[in-house]
């Protein structure tokens, strides 16, 4: 176990958040990209949603980070809001670079990349799930972690389709 | 030497036909006032009579300006408003000492000139009479006016008690004027310098309500902002992405690895 002295976790607390986003701007991306080609028109709509869900994820934690953030916040409030330890192993996973999609990929694999991500982020919402104090990080970290599940069962449905 | 302010008889579109609608009483930005209807040639661009120097007109000007100074009360100039330029049809020493005094807004009894091929300046017109007669607000200036109707939308889903007015009076000054003083401090003017605040707010908005099915609830709208720059691939700053916080970040995982 390793404990820091208290203004460290809240800095880490806004680093780990900011990961996070950075994290949930790649999905973006990924999706937008997506939305532009071709070969998706048939899912337009699912991938358009999970465009947009993974824009609502950024804003939820980057609203969360401000929170922490902000001068002269409760000094109680801003105690429940750090976490006690640093998932460091998670966040080497949040740290891998985002796949890169090239032209010759098929619907299958590319389908593939963004269900490894959303497992990815899957695994790292539970763990800071776990580590959060407070119930409102509980609260969000779960909230997104359901959200990067039902991802996932959506992108593995569609998987199926083109399978069988 | 001055220049001449604009004459509204030679703006006009040459053998084109107009709706003329009575847009009522508003509050004008004193810089859109642009032209005269009757004093054409003999105003200066500061509405001041160019070739009648009499003792006579400089006194009654001077009278105005002074009354401006111990905050009289002036009946509102009369406008007619032109494809986004407002002309005096009545009222040009009162423009012209609320331009030496500096003030900035001014009363106005406006009647808006569009032409009948312009069906999207039309549109945009009733839009902003539906929205101001639904909701009482007639201070909002928007380049595209079609924003006007998802305005009333927004105010109209605000709710609030009170009667309809009351309903849009609450969404002006607790939704929409706070969220607009957020929209100037940020980097968005900059992006968008061709459109007027009230239209970035409808830009961010509509995203949202396309994107998302509207701006997401208990959001501070800083964070929608950095959002939609984010989304629209517009440069945002993010201070613990700096190389600062990636150094730090760096030292500590591999000092908690060999822990």
């Amino acid at each position: 176990m390793v404990f820091m002295v208290k203004p460290l976790r809240t800095l880490f607390m806004r680093i780990v958040l900011e990961k996070a986003i950075v994290f949930e701007e790649r999905s973006y991306r990924f999706y937008e990209y997506l939305l532009g080609q071709a070969i998706f028109k048939d899912i337009f709509d699912l991938i358009k949603r999970l465009s947009g869900q993974e824009l609502h994820h950024r804003i939820m934690l980057e609203e969360m980070q401000r929170r922490i953030s902000v001068k002269g916040a409760d000094p109680n409030r801003r105690k429940q809001l750090e976490i006690g330890q640093l998932p460091s192993e998670e966040l080497d996973a949040l740290c891998e670079e985002w796949p890169v999609i090239s032209a010759e990929d098929s619907r299958e694999t590319i389908l593939n990349k963004a269900l490894h991500k959303e497992r990815c982020a899957c695994r790292f919402y539970r763990k800071m799930m776990k580590l959060a104090r407070s119930d409102d990080l509980k609260q969000l970290f779960q909230t997104l972690l359901g959200e990067e599940m039902g991802h996932a069962a959506d992108i593995e449905e569609e998987l199926e389709k083109i399978l069988h | 030497m001055r220049g001449k302010v604009k004459c509204f008889e030679e703006e006009l579109e040459k053998g084109e036909s107009f709706t003329v609608m009575d847009a009522g009483l508003r509050v004008v930005e004193v810089k859109a006032i642009t032209g005269t209807v009757d004093k054409c040639g003999e105003l200066d661009d500061h509405f001041r009579y160019t070739r009648r120097r009499d003792l006579h007109e400089r006194s009654r000007r001077h009278r105005i300006v002074e009354a401006f100074q111990k905050n009289a009360f002036f009946p509102p100039v009369d406008l007619y408003l032109y494809r986004g330029e407002y002309y005096v049809v009545d009222g040009n020493r009162r423009v012209s000492a609320a331009i030496q005094m500096g003030i900035a807004y001014i009363d106005a009894n406006v009647t808006e000139y569009i032409n009948r091929k312009n069906f999207i300046e039309i549109a945009g017109a009733l839009y902003r009479r539906r929205f101001e007669q639904e909701t009482g607000i007639r201070t909002i200036a928007l380049s595209f006016e079609n924003g006007f109707g998802f305005l009333r939308r927004e105010a109209e889903g605000y709710r609030e008690t009170g009667g309809p007015s009351l309903h849009g009076k609450s969404w002006y000054s607790q939704l929409f004027l706070p969220r607009c003083m957020k929209i100037e401090k940020s980097m968005l003017p900059a992006h968008y310098s061709n459109l007027r605040t009230g239209d970035i707010y409808i830009l961010v908005g509509e995203f949202y309500l396309n994107f998302m099915g509207g701006i997401p609830e208990h959001t501070d709208y800083d964070t929608i902002i950095s959002g939609f720059l984010f989304a629209h691939g517009l440069p945002f700053r993010r201070r613990f992405r700096g190389q600062v916080y990636r150094l730090l970040t760096h030292v500590f995982m591999h000092r908690m690895r060999r822990i």
